[in-house]
């Protein structure tokens, strides 16, 4: 097996034989492996994950029917390890609903409520941030509620977030290497698939692995801290912006 | 004088996360009542025309990868009994494989998840109590790979070694139990995640030994590249410690699936073309000939 080819299965995984894929299902996730698989599952679980979390993160502040079921799901999801999150899913999906659905779905669920359970503290801890004082100021100021909520606020909020945010990006993106024990075709198992059948030396290709994982990380990083430094208010530089 | 200071201080504390869980073990715990009705697995694949296969990818020769291509002694046998099945239910059958691991290779068979497990599973007591299996369709024995530069061993010259083992595998159990039975000293035995590692740590030097099914580590060390046998660099022990017999894993206590499926494989074995099936991946032309020899199948009278 070429050096090429390596990248390309490790980038695209192997072919998936037609008898692999359940027609229930949207085939192009059942066709994904290796690092197209692990970026899909990785955004769509932060995708859904972080609407998710800012709905738990408002339930927790609303009446007390609202706020226990999302204590309840925070604090129960947040204390899982994500590893049995995922054995949960693949082990008991088929015997709770009676359907046999695809693991790369069951992983990405598993993620998606992982993500946003700590999706919802960053969420809570931003909001937060946000003193009282503050609002108070901007409301004397003559901002209406609006502005205030959207030029103050959130602008205070998201900058707080932001870092945290990327974290989770991060955790959830390397974290999706835990699939490789319920037989998703991700990067870690693709790699795995390489050196278990082919003659290779393992070492190489687990240094593809990390440049992977670590440039794919590094690459949001570099993504996160532009959209920081653009965000009004964001950067401390920016903060004298106009002043005399 | 020591002072003290009681402070009261009015929390309203959270239950502890873990008595969340209390409903979630429980559903877990439960699952048997929540499960879809079980019917038998004949029903399901009779009424759905498809029938689910976990299938290994990972081991040589049973299921692996040759080139782009999934190939291996379980895929023939597997497809080869659904045409048998497709006979005996006498309608045709759609194949939905479903890899599966480690961890999913018992407890799928065990959900229904899928309706039947190939993934060289050696049929061991301990697994029988969770699952049933067809008669044996392969069988092995249980060597130690280990490197020839220290000359020629068997299985005594590992009393007090380091040996690999593969996570999961039948074979820890037995081989403590082979030294026990031998009154020599046990091995210290290192897990690795799959053969492939463990070959390699075996060549690195980091073990004295790696075992598992003879065939699939003489396949995984050839197909890295390592010569196997009396003049290469690897050699398997003569003894075995013990013996392996492959089934196929089906869900407890449903007769009339085990039932059809062990036809099936009877009927492949009077046809001769399990015969033609397992010389191409155990025949002498194989990185790892096993003779059938003894090792048959004996299909019931039909009648």
């Amino acid at each position: 097996m070429s050096a090429f080819e390596v990248v390309r299965r490790l980038l695209v995984g192997y072919p998936v034989p037609d008898e692999f894929v359940d027609p229930a299902y949207p085939e192009l996730l059942q066709r994904l492996g290796g690092l197209e698989l692990t970026l899909v599952v990785a955004a769509t679980s932060l995708l859904l994950g972080l609407p998710l979390g800012a709905l738990l993160a408002v339930g927790r502040q609303g009446p007390a029917l609202v706020r226990w079921p999302a204590v309840l799901f925070v604090e129960v999801v947040r204390g899982l390890p994500v590893m049995l999150l995922v054995l949960l899913f693949v082990h008991l999906s088929y015997p709770l609903l009676g359907v046999r659905v695809p693991v790369a779905l069951l992983g990405t669920a598993a993620f998606t409520l992982h993500a946003a359970s700590y999706a919802s503290e960053i969420f809570r801890s931003g909001f937060r941030a946000v003193g009282g004082g503050v609002v108070d100021a901007a409301r004397v100021l003559g901002l209406s509620r609006r502005q205030t909520l959207v030029h103050v606020e959130l602008s205070i909020a998201v900058r707080t977030m932001l870092p945290a945010f990327l974290g989770l990006l991060i955790t959830v993106f390397k974290d999706t290497s835990v699939l490789i024990v319920v037989g998703a075709a991700e990067l870690t198992c693709t790699a795995r698939q390489i050196t278990v059948s082919q003659p290779v030396n393992m070492l190489p290709v687990l240094f593809l692995l990390l440049l992977m994982y670590g440039g794919s990380a590094a690459l949001a990083s570099l993504l996160v801290a532009r959209l920081e430094r653009r965000w009004p208010g964001a950067d401390p530089r920016n903060d004298t912006k106009g002043l005399p | 004088m020591k002072m003290r200071t009681k402070t009261k201080t009015k929390q309203r504390e959270l239950p502890s996360p873990l008595l969340f869980l209390i409903p979630i073990l429980g559903a877990a715990c439960g699952t048997r009542a929540a499960a879809p009705p079980r019917t038998s697995a004949l029903e399901a694949v009779r009424d759905s025309g498809e029938v689910v296969i976990g299938i290994g990818q990972d081991a040589a020769p049973f299921g692996y990868r040759e080139g782009d291509d999934l190939v291996g002694f379980d895929f023939d046998i597997a497809r080869a009994v659904v045409a048998r099945l497709e006979a005996h239910l006498g309608r045709e059958l759609k194949i939905r494989f479903k890899a599966v691991t480690d961890e999913t290779r018992i407890g799928w068979v065990q959900s229904g998840e899928v309706h039947m497990s190939l993934c060289h599973t050696n049929c061991t007591r301990k697994r029988d109590a969770r699952i049933d299996f067809t008669v044996p369709y392969g069988w092995d024995g249980k060597g130690v790979l280990y490197a020839l530069g220290r000359g020629e061993r068997d299985l005594a010259a590992f009393a007090g070694a380091t040996i690999g083992i593969k996570r999961s595998s039948s074979s820890q159990g037995e081989i403590e139990a082979w030294f026990e039975g031998q009154g020599l000293e046990q091995p210290t035995l290192k897990v690795y995640d799959n053969h492939a590692a463990g070959i390699r740590a075996l060549v690195d030097g980091q073990i004295d030994g790696f075992t598992d099914d003879n065939s699939i580590i003489i396949n995984t060390a050839m197909r890295a590249g390592h010569g196997v046998g009396p003049s290469a660099a690897l050699n398997v022990t003569k003894t075995s410690y013990s013996r392996a017999q492959f089934g196929i894993g089906l869900p407890e206590n449903d007769s009339d699936w085990r039932d059809v499926l062990n036809y099936s494989l009877h009927d492949l074995w009077n046809d001769r073309e399990f015969q033609a099936i397992y010389e191409r991946w155990f025949g002498a032309d194989s990185m790892c000939p096993i003779p059938l020899g003894q090792n048959r199948m004996e299909p019931f009278v039909i009648g």
